[in-house]
């Protein structure tokens, strides 16, 4: 039996108070509504660029039952060739007139500030005069977008807005609250870059890594290239005379942190948030290579139980037993650890990059720093190149909403020259544009976009976490196993169970993953 | 006025009031119990009948022994946290007493105690988050700089063990304590003010000491008191839920997660909703269970004076 919630019986149950609210925030009515349709039309995606597939001969696009305003996406022409290119004038021909009624952009607040938003609706009014823009910046945006998206009111661009704290966004497409992006790639780019498809933007790969192994159409998009590694201090190291991380291999680093101990503390790390894990995550994966990898992402039997991962998470228990990071990371948030570490307290952090955004305001004058991926073992099996990235990070999509089209050209203008310029130098979180760090873009920057280039499409991800159960076994128990109150066979075996459960759960979907 | 129209006036003075408690109460609380039926990710309006499966899910969960269910263990958090308000409820009930006598400054110290409670929990939470931060804290740098440099510890680590649970399951039983401590004086205040002077004053000329006034009169007499307190402590012992989401960053914490923690995680993060619902629906049903003993247990025939 399915049946329908309205916006009115929703609102009603949630403006409660918080345990009845909480168990209450929905019902179902009486009313029979069947199942929306599936949509027909199979365009290419982006992501089949990462799969190597031949791209599909053109296809109506006419199939989104789904789409709330039927009539607007229709206008998307139902001949198009998918991969070639649809000038600008063309689309602004389909896109019409700006809507009367503002475009609601639900924008995930965090260490990236609100200041881009106030770029980009710069960019948007002065490309579109007329358009409205309602933009919602909030630390928590996802708990305010579910009361709308309940209601059917997605708004025209999402941004890090559907599931806390990991965007599980991958339900919204289930749930059909979420728009294709495919003709989008097809468009030409804005600005100075006139004359490429948006889909020629991007760095390799990273249109495949947004889409967390979903092949069928583009779903999501990256807002920037969130990678995640070692953050280094280069003074630090220069005055030492020390090596790059990834200029070593592990056994190597490992006797270079028992150098550096004898100076200062070689880490520290945000533990109430496991950052440590950014260290641990490529070195498994460096470790075992990609078959391996790409077993656990699709939940074979016995992935877990990897000798290589084993041994790769006991490298991180020693670092722990050592003592090699500062006292107290464990009970750590992220702001605290990242200011030890601008503060020159540690040599090293195992964050994310949008550590030189987030400390910018706190970081000592002339500090710093550049980002290494993790050196890989001598025997390991992965692309010592390999660097972890937009896991859990940022993440964009156009919304099921009234203006889908609009939705689309935000995204487009989003991947222009003027945003990822300020995303490099203002924002220090290069976009994942092959272009983005040109320009006036920090060290700190060019290392990051460097590691990403040189990685070419090597991504490491952990998409095996977007499975709940997996990913709770995983989180949950990893600090436990790097601490050394469990051993590293113990936490794998832990997560293999969690594993098996969830392949042997008819009622989850399974994604097959197939690129690193 | 007649009985007609007494109960006439009665009814028009209480309808606003039950209109709104079941508005917002009765109502989505029998709601909730029906989405534990149902299978829903809250994202949109599709449900599933799934008659008893989410109750199932939870019951499996519960006895099975994998890692990654630690419904026991949250529990074992809840039932952690009632002994620290047993605890708040003794320390309230002294503090009360003391205050009682009216010593010099008790003014102050009655405001003291009670000013935690006009603090919303996540800014408590906040708050202490910075006093009891590893590197910045306010009780470490204090530590620190008196030479207790081994005392400043991780407060708030999730992997620092002391007997029985983490260091940091402490810290929010020591927040609870400062949180509560005031409310309950309060409570305890009142119901010892309302105790005949002539009772304490006889059981002095008879040569009790404070001692044995507090043990043998004043607690005796405010028993109803007390055991409402100590209900009130489970029922916010199995419902506690901010305090810890905000205190360990709102990431799920094996070692700090409360059931209702779960309930967060399961909703919002795996969007199980109707599952989260039926946790709840469990949770209300054991903290009933609970309340109900509880109660009965600590019955005392009532003293009359």
């Amino acid at each position: 039996m399915t049946s329908k919630l309205s916006r009115r019986d929703f609102l009603k149950a949630l403006g409660l108070g918080a345990g009845a609210a909480t168990l209450a925030a929905c019902a179902p009515k009486a009313v029979e509504t069947p199942a929306p349709a599936e949509p027909t039309a199979v365009p290419p995606t982006a992501a089949a660029e990462a799969t190597a597939e031949a791209p599909a001969a053109a296809q109506p696009l006419f199939g989104y039952e789904f789409a709330k305003n039927k009539e607007q996406w229709a206008k998307l022409p139902g001949d198009h060739q998918f991969g070639s290119l649809v000038s600008q004038e063309d689309w602004y021909k389909i896109l019409g007139d700006a809507p009367k009624e503002p475009l609601e952009l639900a924008l995930f607040k965090g260490g990236f500030g609100e200041e881009w938003g106030n770029i980009f609706v710069q960019l948007m009014e002065r490309e579109h005069p007329g358009i409205k823009l309602n933009l919602t910046f909030d630390p928590t945006i996802w708990d305010k977008v579910q009361p709308k998206l309940i209601a059917g009111e997605v708004p025209e661009f999402l941004f890090y807005a559907i599931g806390a704290w990991g965007g599980d966004w991958k339900k919204g497409v289930e749930e059909h609250l979420i728009m294709p992006g495919d003709f989008l790639l097809d468009i030409e780019a804005y600005g100075a870059w006139k004359g490429q498809r948006v889909g020629d933007l991007f760095n390799t790969g990273v249109l495949a890594e947004a889409n967390q192994g979903l092949t069928d159409h583009q779903w999501s998009f990256p807002q920037t290239s969130f990678t995640y590694g070692i953050f280094y201090n280069v003074e630090l190291f220069e005055k030492n005379s020390w090596p790059a991380p990834d200029t070593l291999n592990w056994e190597d680093f490992m006797k270079l942190q028992e150098e550096i101990a004898k100076v200062l503390p070689p880490w520290v790390y945000a533990g109430l948030y496991n950052y440590e894990g950014w260290l641990t995550t490529g070195l498994l994966y460096k470790t075992v290579g990609d078959k391996a990898w790409m077993d656990c992402h699709n939940l074979v039997p016995g992935a877990f139980l990897n000798e290589g991962l084993i041994w790769a998470a006991e490298q991180h228990q020693q670092i722990i037993k050592n003592g090699w990071s500062i006292p107290g990371s464990d009970a750590m948030d992220h702001t605290s650890s990242q200011q030890l570490f601008v503060d020159g307290k540690a040599a090293m952090i195992p964050n994310g990059s949008w550590l030189a955004s987030e400390q910018a305001s706190t970081t000592p004058a002339g500090f710093r720093m550049k980002f290494s991926g993790v050196p890989k073992p001598a025997n390991g099996l992965g692309d010592n190149n390999a660097v972890q990235g937009q896991l859990g990070g940022a993440d964009m999509q156009i919304g099921n909403s009234m203006n889908p089209l609009w939705g689309m050209e935000l995204m487009r203008l989003f991947y222009s020259p003027e945003m990822a310029e300020f995303w490099g130098s203002k924002v220090g979180s290069p976009l994942p544009l092959k272009d983005a760090a040109s320009g006036n873009v920090t060290e700190y920057s060019a290392s990051i976009s460097d590691a990403v280039k040189k990685a070419n499409g090597k991504i490491i991800h952990m998409y095996f976490n977007s499975y709940p159960l997996v990913d709770k076994a995983y989180s949950e128990n990893y600090a436990d196993m790097v601490h050394g109150n469990m051993t590293a066979k113990e936490f794998f075996e832990g997560v293999e169970r969690a594993a098996e459960e969830t392949r042997n759960d008819p009622n989850i979907k399974k994604t097959e993953y197939k690129t690193i | 006025m007649n009985k007609r129209e007494q109960r006439m006036l009665i009814l028009t003075f209480l309808l606003p009031g039950l209109v709104l408690y079941t508005v917002f109460n009765v109502y989505p609380s029998l709601r909730g119990i029906l989405i534990s039926f149902y299978d829903w990710s809250g994202l949109s309006g599709n449900m599933t009948f799934v008659g008893m499966k989410n109750f199932a899910t939870l019951w499996r969960e519960f006895t099975d022994p994998h890692d990654f269910y630690n419904i026991r263990l949250y529990l074992a958090h809840n039932l952690f946290l009632i002994f620290f308000g047993f605890v708040t409820t003794f320390l309230g009930l002294v503090a009360a007493a003391i205050i009682n006598e009216k010593p010099w400054g008790y003014q102050l110290f009655r405001i003291t105690f009670f000013f935690p409670n006009v603090l919303a929990i996540p800014a408590t939470a906040m708050l202490w988050s910075l006093v009891l931060n590893p590197a910045f804290g306010l009780v470490n740098n204090v530590l620190r700089s008196i030479g207790l440099e081994q005392f400043a510890l991780p407060w708030l680590s999730l992997q620092y063990q002391w007997p029985l649970f983490k260091i940091g399951l402490y810290s929010v039983g020591f927040i609870v304590i400062w949180g509560g401590i005031g409310w309950f004086m309060l409570l305890f205040l009142a119901a010892i003010q309302n105790i005949p002077h002539e009772l304490v004053e006889a059981a002095v000329l008879d040569g009790a000491t404070k001692v044995q006034v507090f043990f043998k009169i004043t607690i005796p007499l405010i028993w109803e008191t007390i055991r409402t307190v100590m209900v009130y402590n489970i029922i916010g012992a199995l419902s506690g839920f901010a305090l810890n989401y905000v205190l360990f960053e709102r990431i799920s914490q094996k070692h700090a997660d409360l059931i209702m923690n779960y309930f967060y995680w399961q909703s919002f993060k795996a969007h199980n909703w109707g599952y989260a619902a039926a946790i709840v629906v469990v949770i209300f049903v054991v903290t009933m269970i609970f309340t109900l003993v509880s109660y009965k247990a600590l019955y005392r025939e009532n003293l009359q004076y």
